[in-house]
């Protein structure tokens, strides 16, 4: 077996620990190929579960393992609070300016999922904002010193068709999402579902609003079906928690298959539930994985398609054309000016953009 | 600073926390940009801090836990107390 399957397969271990049905035999770590699994570890953002696990009892190891991981997960945990820091502001400075928002993904979830916060790390701040008041958000958190990575496309783009806009604030990126996914997915999302219900999670003394389980479940899919082609455990393992056991379920079952039909996503739920289980070992809910069983539309299947493009970098190019398709026909015509001739660019720039992204 | 006064009250500030390997644990203010480690017997004085404000208070909790003497007690409650309040963690309230 090679160092770096070994080191997956220690990972996919770390992570299931804990998990409903997941395997109780004590796991041994040696220290062979420490950094390769160091790097596993990290990259799967599972340092916390190691540092309890070994704490516990679940995991075995020796003392130079121990002490490299443990001084990795102060790093981390250090990053992290620096992070929620900065989701405390933002969401502040939104609700004072009354803008509505939900904190999403891991800075909502290290408080509420998490069997502990300093086994949930995350690196960025993800927020729900309207549709309607997306340009407000962005002019709100610019004049409190952040700065766009990417320029809007063409003015209005942003509100009518972008997935999120990314911003750096205080050093730490944060993600205003108008919709959950790019591509046709995030086209038949229907995300005022998630400001119907209003969850909130007091960080550092503040409340902050957020999503309720099951809402948290459908997005904790699609970030998963639909994001990196190869998830960060650390996102199987949100949808394990989440979704909870038999005896046991944490979250709506009817709600979150209505909502999944009607955002047309059974595809999405369908590939995350084959991703938990073919990495993590845990027994999740059998109406989960009945529902990821159920026969799925073959548009949504097809749709899947360009998300699983291994160039990250060409993953817009790969998602325009059925983007394009899914979008309603009157809203086509600004998509596709706005993708392929973004304002600002030069006329030379405009043609290899153009050819770029509709290659 | 008065410590052993039985009218001074402490006050977490408002702040993010996590649990560190070996019983330590990050604290950091919501204005400052690095966390606070706290070790040893700190955490638990943190979190009794959450329920019981004066010093007074601390040691008599303490007092049920442990047996060393109230002196012994006090000192150790009012040098984390001190240490609380230098790294910007903890503020008066009178």
């Amino acid at each position: 077996m090679t160092s770096e399957r070994a080191a997956r397969e220690t990972a996919e271990r770390i992570a299931s620990l804990g998990l409903p049905g997941g395997d109780l035999e004590t796991i041994s770590v040696d220290d062979g190929h420490l950094g390769v699994l160091l790097s596993e570890l990290s990259n799967n953002r599972v340092l916390g579960l190691f540092v309890s696990g070994y704490e516990s009892g679940a995991i075995e190891s020796v003392q130079a393992v121990v002490d490299e991981i443990t001084t990795a997960h102060d790093v981390v945990m250090s990053q992290t609070m620096r992070i929620e820091i900065a989701a405390i502001r933002v969401s502040r400075l939104l609700a004072d300016a009354g803008i509505d928002h939900r904190l999403l993904k891991g800075a909502a979830l290290a408080h509420s999922v998490a069997l502990s916060p300093s086994e949930r790390s995350f690196r960025d701040v993800d927020l729900l904002v309207p549709a309607r008041q997306m340009s407000a958000a962005v002019a709100l958190l610019m004049g409190a010193g952040a700065h766009r990575l990417q320029a809007e496309l063409r003015p209005g783009y942003d509100e009518r068709y972008g997935k999120s806009v990314t911003l750096r604030l205080d050093d730490v990126e944060v993600d205003l999402h108008r919709v959950l996914s790019p591509g046709p997915f995030g086209v038949w999302m229907q995300p005022n579902d998630f400001f119907v219900l209003k969850e909130s999670r007091s960080l550092g003394g503040v409340e902050i609003p957020t999503l309720d389980r099951t809402e948290h479940l459908v997005h904790a899919c699609y970030h998963v079906a639909l994001g990196q082609r190869v998830p960060v455990l650390s996102n199987l393992r949100d949808i394990a928690l989440l979704a909870g056991t038999d005896d046991e379920p944490s979250y709506d079952v009817e709600r979150f298959a209505e909502t999944v039909t009607r955002w047309r996503g059974r595809a999405v739920v369908r590939r995350a539930v084959g991703l938990v289980q073919d990495r993590l070992d845990v027994e999740l809910p059998t109406a989960l994985r009945r529902f990821g069983q159920d026969p799925v539309d073959v548009g949504e299947l097809e749709a899947i398609e360009p998300y699983l493009t291994d160039d990250a970098s060409g993953r817009f190019a790969a998602l325009a054309p059925s983007t394009l398709r899914a979008l309603p026909l009157l809203d086509r015509a600004g998509y596709a000016l706005a993708v392929g001739l973004p304002d600002g660019a030069r006329p030379a720039d405009r043609v290899s953009a153009l050819l770029k992204r509709w290659r | 600073m008065e410590l052993s006064g039985d009218k001074v009250t402490y006050r977490r500030i408002d702040h993010v926390e996590r649990d560190l390997a070996q019983g330590r644990r990050f604290v950091q203010s919501l204005d400052a940009t690095t966390p606070t480690q706290l070790s040893g017997s700190a955490p638990m004085i943190w979190d009794l801090l959450e329920e019981h404000d004066s010093i007074e208070a601390l040691v008599a909790v303490l007092e049920e836990r442990y047996s060393d003497s109230r002196d012994v007690l006090a000192d150790g409650v009012t040098s984390a107390i001190a240490s609380l309040l230098d790294a910007g963690l903890v503020e008066e309230a009178r």
